[in-house]
């Protein structure tokens, strides 16, 4: 009777020890999972990097755009650089430009992969 | 064929076709009432990614993080003014089975999508949930040495001030609790530990806005919902 009841005890154990949720497995499971965030990560901040050293001039319909807004000449709209830059939370890039308004600055954001240039002069 | 009566035809035939349209419309109207299926690989992700957050809270215990803050001054009735410091910038973690877990914010939308235990989350419209970020392990002396990368957690709204921390050193049993800047690396800050019922028995810790409220905003936005999963689709490497 006593091993009787010995082996029902080792059995429960077993079965409560075998349902209990695996945070071993879970630690691994979500530092690869991260691994595969950061490496989407770097990645997107290659094609930033690609993309703002790329940049050579401005895209006229922008110019159009920043022209009609601020009320200037678009002959006056000048590119004056883009960098990179690092912030918080990952690499930007930051395009420069000069025009009848001075020196602006304009943030570089990507849509669906599509890089935008936005008009906003900080 | 006289005109009257190909008026009737043309009338008969424009008559037809405001009808269809309407009809057209009508279908379209009913086919978006109609609720769109969730598939059957996403609910497996989402029931996964919410007994995960309930194996956590119940085997595991909900501890605040938090630095001191400047010296903060009150008003008191008399109107003197008296110093007293405060804390700031609290944030959570979960401590289990000797393991440190934050709840660290995660959106999916767009193309890039968000894995999961190895398959890939994709979603149109915008959904999120935390996930539990493994950030460290505690070692043979009771300690809990980490970096806190993560910078994201269940409430965003600390996320810029939690990083301004580089490195942590926690003893849980004696709360003794060491952080670095994140810019300013040489200098060693003191920080505190302490789980729920703690905080609200020390008088003490002066914690900003409702903790009940601070709480139940952490663990509503743990678990992934429903809205919007039926644009979303789970992807096997």
């Amino acid at each position: 009777m006593k091993i009787l009841i010995f082996l029902t005890n080792l059995l429960f154990i077993s079965i409560v020890h075998s349902s209990a949720f695996d945070f071993e497995n879970l630690y691994k499971q979500m530092n690869n999972d991260l691994n595969e965030v950061s490496k989407e990560k770097a990645k997107k901040e290659d094609d930033i990097r690609a993309y703002c050293n790329s940049l050579k001039r401005l895209p006229f319909t922008w110019k159009e755009d920043f022209a009609k807004k601020n009320k200037i000449n678009v002959n006056s709209i000048k590119f004056a650089g883009a960098i990179m830059n690092k912030g918080l939370y990952g690499s930007y890039c930051t395009v420069k430009s000069s025009s009848d308004i001075g020196v602006c600055r304009h943030s570089v954001v990507f849509i669906n992969e599509v890089p935008r240039i936005l008009n906003e002069c900080r | 064929m006289n005109v009257d009566s190909i008026k009737i035809i043309l009338i008969f035939a424009l008559s037809l076709t405001s009808v269809n349209s309407f009809a057209g419309l009508k279908d379209k109207f009913k086919e978006q009432q109609k609720p769109k299926k969730i598939s059957q690989e996403v609910l497996d992700i989402r029931d996964d990614i919410n007994n995960t957050w309930g194996a956590i809270e119940r085997e595991g215990t909900f501890y605040y993080l938090m630095r001191d803050g400047r010296n903060n001054f009150t008003i008191y009735s008399d109107g003197k003014i008296r110093y007293k410091p405060y804390l700031k910038d609290v944030f959570p973690l979960y401590l289990v089975d000797n393991k440190i877990f934050v709840p660290l914010t995660t959106k999916i939308i767009g193309k890039t999508g968000t894995p999961w235990k190895g398959k890939t989350i994709r979603c149109e419209k915008k959904v999120s949930f935390a996930r539990p970020a493994p950030v460290g392990k505690i070692d043979k002396e009771g300690i809990a040495s980490f970096k806190m990368e993560y910078l994201g957690k269940a409430n965003s709204t600390h996320k810029e001030k939690l990083s301004n921390y580089q490195e942590f050193e926690v003893n849980f049993d004696t709360k003794e609790c060491y952080a670095t800047y994140k810019y300013d690396k040489k200098s060693v800050h003191k920080c505190h530990i302490a789980n729920s019922n703690e905080i609200i028995l020390n008088h003490s810790f002066d914690l900003p806005g409702n903790l009940e409220n601070y709480i139940r905003g952490i663990q509503k936005n743990l678990y992934l919902q429903k809205k919007n999963l039926e644009t979303c689709k789970v992807e096997s490497k």
